[in-house]
């Protein structure tokens, strides 16, 4: 039988030097800004260029070797151990080298577009902070200590979005994006405590080895192993199994923006665009994308299920959503929401390479976009003065900016045509390798679960249309902001961003193109996907999804061309639904300009992200107000009455005391004080001074007490 | 006797022995190298003899102290020395160790006494005389002999008289001889009493077999004069009632470190010899129990009540020391291995109280000039560790947690009670009941110079000098025994459980 403390024991392995620079070098950089004030960007990104240097480094040694664990006791409580451990393979690799490229790309593009903010060192204190945490999340191999981190990056994205604190929507919008993720991470917990349960052990090679092991028997979820040679049987209800996988999925539905949490992800966008870019696009809301590809092997097929009805849904709700938005940003993160979205799905359904691959390729073009995004923002700011007022965010009072900027439109347009997924992008590869899977998927399952297949297909038209609407719009037709103001001048104050901003948002772009990830047209060549292939499920067999691994290559080979075909014509479609509609002078584009919001039953479902927020506010708040309200209600009338009841009999009672005290204590300690006065002044009075006197009194009583004894 | 056990053995092997009985006497010749050491020296330099003084002074008590250790481990039991002269035990060791301390105590609280400072190391009489003592105190532990017994009580005497008169002042000077007459007078007493013992039994050895069995054949009445009058003067060392009269005005002329040493060393001496000549004398026809009952009834409540009214601190611990007597007399009364344990920590502990209380009285007294209680309102907000410090020590000396004071009376009253059920004499209980009512009254008095300390304000400007740093930390190291004692206490209790209270030697 399998030993517990024969799996979790202690690893050591040179990398862990490596492992623990890239944890501190964050870390210090997090603890060292503050201290450089007006050098602090230098210095952070400095750090930051070292630390993505050591990932890159790491990367191109351990690339092709084996993955490395390295393992510590920590702490001991009765029998269990518990453990910290690394893990360190290409999954590792490739998330550090992203998360430390953006993060510092980022770092780069913020010292432009902060230079005004005078609370810069904290700023860039908060981006150490966040890389630290989500390097913690990236490196560990224990579920505790990826909790722990998890929150820690929670923490750092509320304080970003909260940033600009004094503004009541920011810290408003920081507050629910915590609050939510709170949600989520209750249902991380719970899923700790079921596989601990179960298991003894957080640490996830313990959590795998032993779920091997484990067996259904007769519906119940049996796990068999010893613990310092203790046997130890666990029963629980087979359920609890897929209750595990589902619980851990909600962390990543808070953290990853899934439905029904996926509220706060909009409202983040009131965090400076930098961040926005890093965090609420590229890697924080990819960590539930992580998570999930870390336990993957440990989730049944019901919570796959559960993972890719969700993500399936996300996808949809969100690029409807992002059809109707005014706000640049906005609809940048409803499209966020859709990626992830089908991120999820393609976890849900197996696709654990795809979806792996679409995280990469979106970090990329997402952070491309949210960067460009950024510089128009930054260069529409400049146009500000006390009479000229204006949101720089809202697609109304851009328009035409090509003209203006055409390096941001470029490397936008790249990274848009990637987005929306046309061959020769990233986007095309790893979404087609999705699609693919999820078509392949469909037809094992068959019946109902066409429904996800629908769905990404849609979204893949909407995702078209959305994204060139936004092209248009901002850069097409008439540049609105003087019209509106008639200030004719300001249209020549506009200016290209200079090249602190465009270097990282053209590299992005430049990364946005497929040739990166191989001159091929077909996911299955690229590097990436040959590089990680999807593990097995080691879930008892009964309870265990149908692996794509097992079906035969010829059935992909058998769908892939009309999966191409559709979804490169479903974009187009979109693409071009979008131009007709939204085209210099067309009827949607006079319209968009002069309504405050979109009109119809459709544009206002979209607009208002299907009324979620409304029905969370009437619904759920409404009633938690409710409560809330009766809480205080008993608190301020039944407990603060039994404690006001109660002081005022102590201060009844201690009147009686004092009463009590002061005449019969006081009584008998001035009596006391009186009669050892008196006794006292008696026995010294032999004191005279006289020597004479001493002996004599001496001896006298030295005779009385003789006599006294001897009679 | 010693004449008669020459005739009986020759006179050469008799050499013999005693020469061989002179290394278990190492500790006293190192005092008395140490004297002529000290003399030596200042009869050869003419200026700037303090600091030699001071590390002949030192090194002689460190050497000692060492001497004391290697013997506390070669000896096991009782052993005669220099034909039944001394009787060398566990518990004078113990005594003798606790004396070096204490005489430690005393030079470094004359080192930061400021002004008194050159007295005592200016030139050798105060440290020959100090020596002198310590010479005393140790001989008296020792003896078993009577005349052996005087001899050291002598010595004792005498250094303290020289000592109370050697700085300057008037007062000192009347004090000194007051206490010369007071001491003549005890000692005249004590020798008479011992002669008559000498005469009944026909040996001054109090261990001998002779002694033993001739003091039952003596009626009550002689026998008792007899040992009333020795023990007045035991009790004028211990500073017991009824001899208890010389210590306030002595205590109150003679320089702190110095009455620091008369209140422990002298005592916990006296206290040795009352408790072996007690048990030695163990006849039915004398009642010890009530007679010693009496005695600590007696000095605990003049010592406390007399104490009430003092205003000035040196008497009022004058009268605290006479109260403490009565306490360390319950100890010998138990008459029970649990009570004479109880009586050796308190002991120990007493002398840790003390030599911190004195200490602490001579750094306010260097910063205001005088001990009355009047100077000592409001220093505490200037001097706060001092004052925490003085806190500290008096609620010790009143017996209360968390200080070591209160396991000392703890111990000493539970061997008390367990004689009390033991064998239950009426007498016990009257202690029992008085000891706790006096512990009462001692809180009076105690607590008064904390009081005074923190909540009075000042009548005067006091200009202060910026030492207290170094003086809080030297009077910590004083102090923090007493607590450390109250939590581990078995530390001790393990050391008094390895000492034989045994007296006869086998």
């Amino acid at each position: 039988m399998i030993d517990l403390q024969d799996i979790i024991l202690p690893k050591s392995d040179p990398i862990i030097y490596w492992i623990i620079a890239l944890l501190a070098i964050p870390f210090f950089s997090f603890l060292s800004t503050q201290k450089f004030r007006s050098k602090a960007p230098h210095w952070s990104t400095f750090l930051l260029g070292l630390n993505t240097l050591i990932a890159i480094y790491l990367t191109t040694r351990y690339w092709n070797s084996d993955f490395i664990t390295v393992r510590g006791h920590w702490f001991k409580l009765g029998e269990t151990q518990i453990t910290y451990s690394f893990l360190v393979d290409r999954l590792t690799l490739i998330m550090s080298v992203i998360v430390n490229f953006i993060s510092l790309l980022v770092h780069l593009f913020s010292q432009e577009y902060m230079r005004k903010d005078k609370a810069k060192p904290r700023y860039f204190a908060f981006l150490g902070l966040f890389t630290f945490s989500m390097m913690g999340i990236v490196l560990f191999n224990d579920l505790l200590f990826i909790f722990i981190f998890w929150e820690l990056v929670g923490l750092s994205s509320y304080l970003l979005i909260g940033f600009w604190f004094e503004k009541k929507s920011a810290s408003l919008a920081a507050n629910k994006a915590f609050i939510m993720n709170r949600l989520g991470d209750l249902g991380f917990i719970t899923g700790l405590m079921i596989l601990y349960t179960q298991f003894h052990s957080f640490d996830l090679e313990a959590i795998k080895s032993l779920m091997i092991y484990s067996e259904i028997e007769g519906g119940n979820w049996v796990a068999q192993f010893t613990n310092n040679g203790h046997e130890i049987i666990n029963t629980l209800d087979g359920r609890w199994l897929s209750a595990a996988g589902i619980a851990l999925f909600c962390g990543a539905v808070g953290k990853s923006a899934q439905f029904p949490l996926q509220v706060w992800l909009p409202d983040a966008m009131e965090g400076p665009t930098p961040v926005s870019a890093l965090i609420h696009a590229a890697t924080m809301v990819a960590a539930g994308v992580y998570m999930l590809a870390r336990i993957f092997v440990i989730l049944d097929a019901q919570a796959l299920e559960v993972v890719a009805i969700v993500g399936a849904i996300t996808a949809f709700m969100a690029a409807i959503a992002a059809l109707s938005q005014f706000d640049i940003k906005k609809v940048l993160a409803y499209s966020t929401i859709s990626q992830l979205g089908y991120m999820v799905m393609a976890m849900g359904i197996g696709a654990y390479t795809s979806g792996l691959f679409h995280l990469v390729t979106h970090a990329f073009f997402k952070a491309g976009l949210f960067l460009s995004a950024g510089i128009i923002i930054h260069q529409l700011h400049k146009l500000e003065s006390k009479e000229v007022m204006f949101n720089a965010q809202d697609m109304r009072v851009m328009g035409g900016l090509r003209k203006h900027m055409p390096k941001t439109f470029f490397c936008f347009l790249m990274c848009a045509l990637a987005l929306a997924g046309l061959p020769g992008f990233s986007g095309f590869l790893s979404k087609d390798a999705i699609l693919l899977d999820l078509a392949v998927w469909a037809d094992i399952k068959g019946g109902g679960f066409y429904i996800p297949e629908v769905l990404a297909f849609a979204t893949v038209l909407f995702t078209g249309f959305y994204t060139i609407r936004m092209i248009l719009l901002v850069f097409f037709g008439n540049f609105r902001l003087p019209i509106i103001m008639q200030k004719n001048e300001l249209s020549g104050r506009l200016k290209e961003g200079n090249w602190i901003m465009l270097v990282p948002v053209a590299i992005l772009a430049l990364l946005s193109l497929s040739p990166v990830f191989g001159f091929t047209l077909n996911a299955e060549h690229t590097w990436f996907v040959e590089a990680m292939p999807t593990p097995i499920y080691l879930v008892p067999i009964s309870y265990a999804a149908k692996s794509l691994v097992d079906v035969t290559p010829e059935t992909f080979e058998a769908l892939h061309g009309l999966v191409n075909a559709v979804s490169i014509g479903l974009a187009i479609v979109g693409i071009v639904i979008a131009y007709l509609a939204y085209k210099p002078n067309a009827k949607l584009e006079q319209e968009f300009v002069e309504r405050r919001e979109p009109r119809g039953f459709f544009g206002q479902v979209s607009f208002y992200h299907w009324y979620q927020d409304a029905f969370y506010r009437k619904a759920i708040l409404k009633f938690v107000m409710l409560k809330a309200q009766a809480l205080s209600w008993f608190d301020k009338k039944v407990i603060d009455g039994i404690i006001d009841g109660l002081a005022k009999f102590n201060v009844v009672f201690a009147h009686l005391i004092k009463w009590f005290d002061r005449y019969f204590v006081d009584g008998l300690v001035h009596l006391t004080v009186f009669t050892s006065g008196r006794i006292g002044q008696l026995t010294r009075s032999i004191q005279s001074g006289n020597v004479q006197a001493y002996i004599l009194a001496s001896f006298v009583f030295l005779i009385l007490l003789m006599l006294y004894l001897v009679f | 006797m010693l004449i008669s056990q020459l005739q009986h053995s020759g006179l050469k092997e008799k050499l013999a022995s005693t020469s061989q009985d002179l290394w278990a006497l190492l500790p006293e010749i190192v005092i008395v190298s140490t004297i002529i050491l000290l003399v030596v020296f200042d009869l050869i330099f003419k200026k700037n003899k303090s600091i030699g003084l001071a590390a002949i002074a030192f090194a002689g008590l460190a050497y000692c102290f060492v001497l004391t250790i290697q013997q506390w481990h070669s000896v096991e039991s009782s052993k005669a020395l220099m034909s039944g002269l001394l009787n060398l035990n566990r518990l004078s060791i113990f005594l003798k160790g606790g004396f070096i301390i204490g005489l430690t105590m005393a030079l470094i609280t004359a080192i930061r006494s400021g002004d008194l400072q050159k007295d005592f190391f200016k030139s050798s009489e105060i440290l020959v005389m100090l020596f002198g003592l310590l010479l005393g105190a140790s001989f008296m532990t020792l003896s078993s002999n009577l005349l052996m017994i005087y001899i050291s009580i002598e010595v004792v005497s005498i250094c303290s008289y020289i000592l109370t008169g050697l700085t300057k002042g008037r007062k000192k000077a009347e004090a000194a001889m007051k206490y010369l007459i007071y001491g003549a007078v005890a000692s005249a007493i004590m020798l008479y009493g011992m002669s008559w013992l000498y005469g009944f039994t026909g040996t001054l050895n109090l261990t001998d077999q002779s002694f033993a069995i001739a003091i039952t054949q003596i009626p009550q009445l002689p026998l008792s004069i007899a040992c009333v009058m020795v023990m007045g003067g035991f009790l004028f060392k211990l500073g017991a009632f009824p001899l208890h009269i010389w210590s306030p005005d002595v205590y109150e002329a003679t320089p702190t470190p110095i009455v620091a040493v008369f209140s422990v060393l002298p005592k916990l001496a006296a206290l040795v010899i009352i408790f072996k000549f007690v048990n030695l004398i163990n006849t039915p026809l004398i009642d010890w129990e009530l007679w010693i009952g009496i005695l600590a009834i007696a000095s605990m409540t003049v010592g406390n009540f007399s104490a009430l009214w003092q205003k000035d601190i040196k008497r009022m611990l004058a009268y605290s020391s006479i109260a403490h007597a009565g306490f360390l007399l319950v100890g010998i009364l138990a008459f029970s291995s649990s009570g004479n344990q109880a009586m050796l920590f308190y002991g120990s502990v007493y002398l840790m109280m003390n030599f911190g209380a004195f200490y602490l009285v001579q750094i306010l007294e260097r910063q205001t000039g005088d001990t009355s209680f009047q100077s000592m309102k409001g220093l505490g907000i200037k001097l706060p560790l001092i004052a925490s410090l003085v806190l500290v020590v008096m609620i010790a000396l009143t017996g209360l947690p968390p200080t070591a004071g209160f396991n000392g009376k703890l111990y000493i009253f539970s061997a008390l009670w367990e004689s009390y059920q033991a064998d239950g004499h009426d007498i016990l209980i009257w202690v029992f009941v008085f000891g706790l009512l006096n512990t009462v009254v001692a809180l009076f008095y105690y607590l008064k110079l904390p009081y005074l300390l923190f909540f009075k304000t000042p009548q005067s400007e006091i200009s202060l000098d910026n030492k207290e740093i170094s003086d809080a930390l030297v009077g910590t190291l004083f102090v923090l025994p007493l607590l450390l004692l109250f939590f581990r206490s078995d530390w001790f209790v393990g050391l008094m459980n390895s000492i034989n209270f045994e007296l006869w030697i086998p």
